[in-house]
């Protein structure tokens, strides 16, 4: 069962001379986690928006064809019953700090708090949210007082307690270190683990290797391949993406005749352990 | 770094529901500006305000904050009314072609402990309340909520906005701008201080404006609340009380010449 469907989208924001997303058809099946890799500007984040209903709710502009969210037309559908069934989180941990709470229990609340959720409920979906992400430890605690790593994982968290069925997830982890980078993707993984749909947009082409059930490819506003991570990633550096650190050693290899020519370049420490054993 | 101007504290006085609160800071505001009596504001800060603040254990940040704002306030007040207040008579003492009135000063002083008053009774509502029971509390009361939520906000931004302040120009200095020096050097070297601080509130407006619909700000729905808030009989009479007084106090000072002047 696909829980988001893409027909023929397209969106042109207001004042703007192009189309920011042309012709752009995909399902993404329940319960996976579908990438989104393009180089900058390729129309990842508008990509986003519309699976999210902020196209066209949010931003005018033209668009054309249609994203169904769970079989609703998301033209037809209010962005409040939008919102519980695609959370969408941003780039930037600190501007989603609501501002007008003073603890991470408070702020994970908000959402639940707009939905009208009776409190007695909020207790258990907060603990179940504070948990999840690892956050029990600073819950009374100011969220601006939470290192990057911490602060988008507050994000993931106020988006997931209010229980959308899919999360998407723009370069949630831009902003942060290595260290904070993991933590995020270890909760990603949880969430996906425990049957959330996730879109995750994400430059680290090592993690969606390892993480991603499917990716797909925007170029300049088109969506230009999709498929299992390890073959859509062996032409990275056609759509001016970094290839993977593993990916570039078995090229540098292969160039020197050390291995075959028809075989997959290993995006993953695992399938580069095998590559290089044969 | 300190988010908020709310201290947690446990305190009868943080107990209290955030419109008694507010109820006492306006009655004391009102008190100040409607009886005429030089020393009402001094009397009402020592004998109420700093009270309260000491039963709310927040007196020192209340006193210090009072301060840092009402102090250099004061001291343009006492000079700008002291030498330039019209119809001024009582020459105190003469500097070349300046002379230093009696009646200024006295009007410097009455304005200047005012709004002293002013910003004690506020800081001992904004020290002590909690925002988020302070947009309850008004929510509540019938303010519409995107009303709350930008009141609270803005009661939290300010801190935010100094911390920021700070780091910029810090940053600013450690580029050699010059925030020292003459006051003509000093005023040009703000703009380069205020652009960054406007600029990287407008860039993230957007985003904040999308986030919060993400979370269902506008959800045409009745919303709930995770803290409780705990009102009392006894309150809502103390509060119905003082906006009564407050009222009639503020009738009775347009018709009748009240108290001592
Ligand atoms: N609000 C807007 N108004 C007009 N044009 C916009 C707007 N937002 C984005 N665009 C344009 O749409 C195109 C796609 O932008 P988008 O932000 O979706 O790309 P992206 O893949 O997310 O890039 P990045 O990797 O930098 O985040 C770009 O050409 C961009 O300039
Ligand atoms: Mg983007």
């Amino acid at each position: 069962m696909s829980s988001l469907a893409v027909e023929q989208l397209g969106f042109q924001y207001v004042q703007a001379k192009s189309d920011a997303l042309r012709g752009i058809t995909f399902e993404v099946p329940s319960s996976s986690i579908t990438a989104i890799v393009g180089a900058n500007g390729a129309g990842k984040s508008t990509l986003c928006y519309a699976l999210a209903g902020f196209i066209p709710h949010f931003f005018k502009g033209n668009m054309r064809g249609a994203v169904r969210v769970n079989g609703m037309d998301s033209k037809q559908t209010p962005l409040a019953q939008l919102v519980t069934q695609v959370g969408l989180a941003f780039q930037n941990p600190f501007n989603q700090i609501s501002g007008a709470k003073l603890t991470v229990s408070e702020e994970i609340a908000f959402g639940l708090e707009n939905l009208g959720v009776p409190r007695a409920e909020m207790e258990t979906r907060i603990a179940r949210a504070l948990e999840l992400f690892g956050l029990e430890q600073v819950a009374h605690q100011s969220p601006y007082a939470l290192s990057g790593g911490q602060q988008q994982r507050l994000a993931l968290a106020s988006i997931f307690v209010m229980e959308p069925p899919v999360m998407v997830l723009d370069e949630p982890t831009s902003q942060l270190d290595p260290q904070g980078t993991r933590e995020v993707m270890a909760a990603i993984q949880t969430l996906a683990a425990q049957g959330r749909t996730i879109v995750l947009v994400e430059h680290k082409l090592e993690w969606i290797a390892e993480l991603a059930t499917r990716v797909l490819v925007l170029h300049h506003g088109e969506l230009v391949a999709q498929g299992a991570p390890r073959e859509i990633l062996q032409c990275a550096d056609e759509w001016g993406l970094n290839e993977t650190r593993y990916a570039r050693a078995a090229r540098m290899a292969r160039e020197r005749g050390l291995v075959a020519k028809d075989v997959l370049l290993p995006q993953t420490l695992e399938q580069a352990t095998n590559f290089f054993r044969v | 770094m300190n988010q908020s101007f709310y201290l947690d504290r446990a305190s009868g006085w943080h107990a209290l529901h955030p419109l008694t609160k507010i109820a006492v800071a306006f009655a004391l505001s009102v008190t100040a500006f409607c009886v005429r009596w030089d020393f009402i504001s001094v009397a009402l800060f020592v004998f109420v305000v700093i009270p309260f603040a000491v039963w709310g254990n927040i007196w020192r940040p209340v006193l210090r904050a009072t301060f840092t704002v009402i102090l250099p306030l004061a001291v343009s007040l006492a000079l700008i009314q002291g030498f330039f207040f019209p119809g001024a008579q009582d020459v105190l003492f003469q500097i070349g072609p300046f002379a230093l009135k009696r009646e200024g000063l006295e009007f410097a002083f009455v304005t200047g402990t005012r709004l002293m008053l002013i910003a004690g009774a506020g800081l001992l509502v904004v020290y002590a309340t909690h925002p988020a029971d302070l947009a309850l509390a008004l929510v509540q009361a019938g303010a519409p909520y995107p009303l709350a939520y930008i009141i609270v906000t803005a009661i939290q931004l300010l801190p935010e906005m100094q911390a920021r302040a700070d780091g910029i120009l810090k940053a600013q200095q450690a580029r050699g701008l010059e925030t020292t020096g003459s006051l003509r050097v000093r005023v040009s070297a703000l703009l380069p201080l205020l652009a960054p601080l406007v600029y990287g509130a407008l860039e993230n407006v957007q985003e904040r404006a999308l986030a919060l619909d993400a979370r269902a700000f506008r959800a045409p729905r009745a919303k709930t609340s995770w803290r409780v808030l705990r009102d009392t009989l006894a309150q809502r009479a103390l509060r119905w009380l003082l906006v009564m007084f407050s009222i009639l106090l503020i009738v009775a000072s347009v018709f009748v010449p009240l108290f001592i002047r």
